[in-house]
């Protein structure tokens, strides 16, 4: 069972949106989710929004809970069934 | 203007083909002759709801359709039900001029809000453009100004950063209905309608949604733009110009100089 764990930052996103959290997989840093706070996110704020991520980018909607948002980290180390592409830059 | 539009009232200004007749004068100078034949083909008028699939990726078809009011979307669609839009389709604007050359589209359209659309069979634009070379180099220019416009969307999806962005595609939507004569405005204001969604502007950009609410916000706040209810005011028509970097010489990539061939 791989170990997944929160830990709090605080996310410059020049938004009201600072609230995050560093996702780490075993030990190492895979994603930075941000709480959507900002009035401009309407109906979706309070979810929880992928900020980055490392290894292959994959743009996901905002997830509505962290234990969602760490069934889709769980999902993401499923064995991959072709090489992996080297790691991009996340998403601007 | 066309010669006899007072003696024959359905052809003049405002009317579908009225429409056509000036979005082609724009890409090509059409003499009266031109004009008059264009007035006189068989055009059919149809009207299409919002989220109504204008055009199948695939689709062959026996006419062209030219969007009379509303706005509509162009795009891929990825093996994973994600959208990208490749551009907006506009009043004037040809939906599927390619199918007339190409035999088949490579991209599908929507209808973003509910649409008029005029349609002219292929056999009548074959003849047109036999008959009247204006009118086939207005289709030919047609297509490099698309080819133009996409190469545009690659360089602002490839390049600029979430604001420039955002802002780069204001300012083509803005211009591009200015020239048509649907954005108002005067001094350094500018406004239309822009009936699209947070998600539209995503496919279109390549941004998230949470990224084009953020941007958005952030042109407000820099006094740029308002953005309500689907309606745009450009508040600083130069200044969003210049944060996008944005010229509009690729909306009209023609040599009109007097004495190009091309005149």
């Amino acid at each position: 069972m791989h170990a997944v764990e929160f830990q709090p930052i605080r996310v410059r996103t020049g938004s009201e949106d600072k609230e995050g959290r560093l996702a780490l997989l075993d030990g190492e840093l895979i994603a930075i989710l941000v709480r959507l706070d900002d009035e401009v996110h309407d109906s979706e704020r309070g979810k929880w929004f992928v900020e980055a991520q490392f290894g292959p980018p994959r743009r996901v909607e905002p997830f509505g809970t962290l234990d969602d948002a760490e069934a889709w980290l769980r999902a993401q180390i499923a064995p991959p069934a072709t090489p992996r592409p080297e790691p991009r830059q996340a998403r601007a | 203007m066309i010669p006899n539009a007072a003696q024959n009232p359905v052809r003049m200004k405002g009317t579908p083909i009225h429409l056509l007749v000036e979005r082609l004068s724009v890409l090509a100078p059409l003499d009266d002759v031109e004009r008059q034949a264009l007035a006189e083909a068989p055009l059919r008028t149809m009207v299409a709801a919002r989220d109504q699939t204008l055009v199948r990726h695939g689709e062959g078809m026996a006419e062209c359709r030219v969007l009379l009011s509303g706005l509509a979307a162009a795009h891929k669609l990825l093996p994973d039900g994600k959208r990208q839009i490749v551009s907006f389709v506009l009043p004037g604007d040809f939906l599927d001029l390619d199918a007339y050359a190409a035999g088949r589209m490579d991209r599908g359209v929507t209808a973003l809000s509910s649409c008029s659309i005029a349609s002219i069979p292929h056999a009548a634009l074959r003849r047109l453009s036999a008959d009247h070379p204006g009118i086939a180099l207005a289709l030919w220019r047609d297509t490099l100004l698309n080819a133009a416009v996409a190469r545009e969307w690659v360089v602002n999806v490839g390049q600029r950063m979430a604001a420039e962005r955002l802002a780069h595609l204001i300012c083509e939507m803005c211009a591009n209905l200015e020239t048509r004569g649907l954005a108002q405005g005067e001094g350094d204001e500018r406004s239309f309608s822009w009936p699209v969604t947070q998600a539209d502007i995503a496919d279109a950009t390549g941004l998230s949604t949470v990224h084009v609410n953020r941007t958005i916000q952030d042109l407000r706040a820099r006094e740029l733009i308002q953005f309500r209810h689907q309606e745009v005011t450009v508040l600083d028509w130069p200044g969003l110009q210049s944060l996008a970097g944005f010229s509009p010489d690729y909306l009209s990539p023609f040599d009109k100089r007097p004495g190009s061939h091309l005149q």
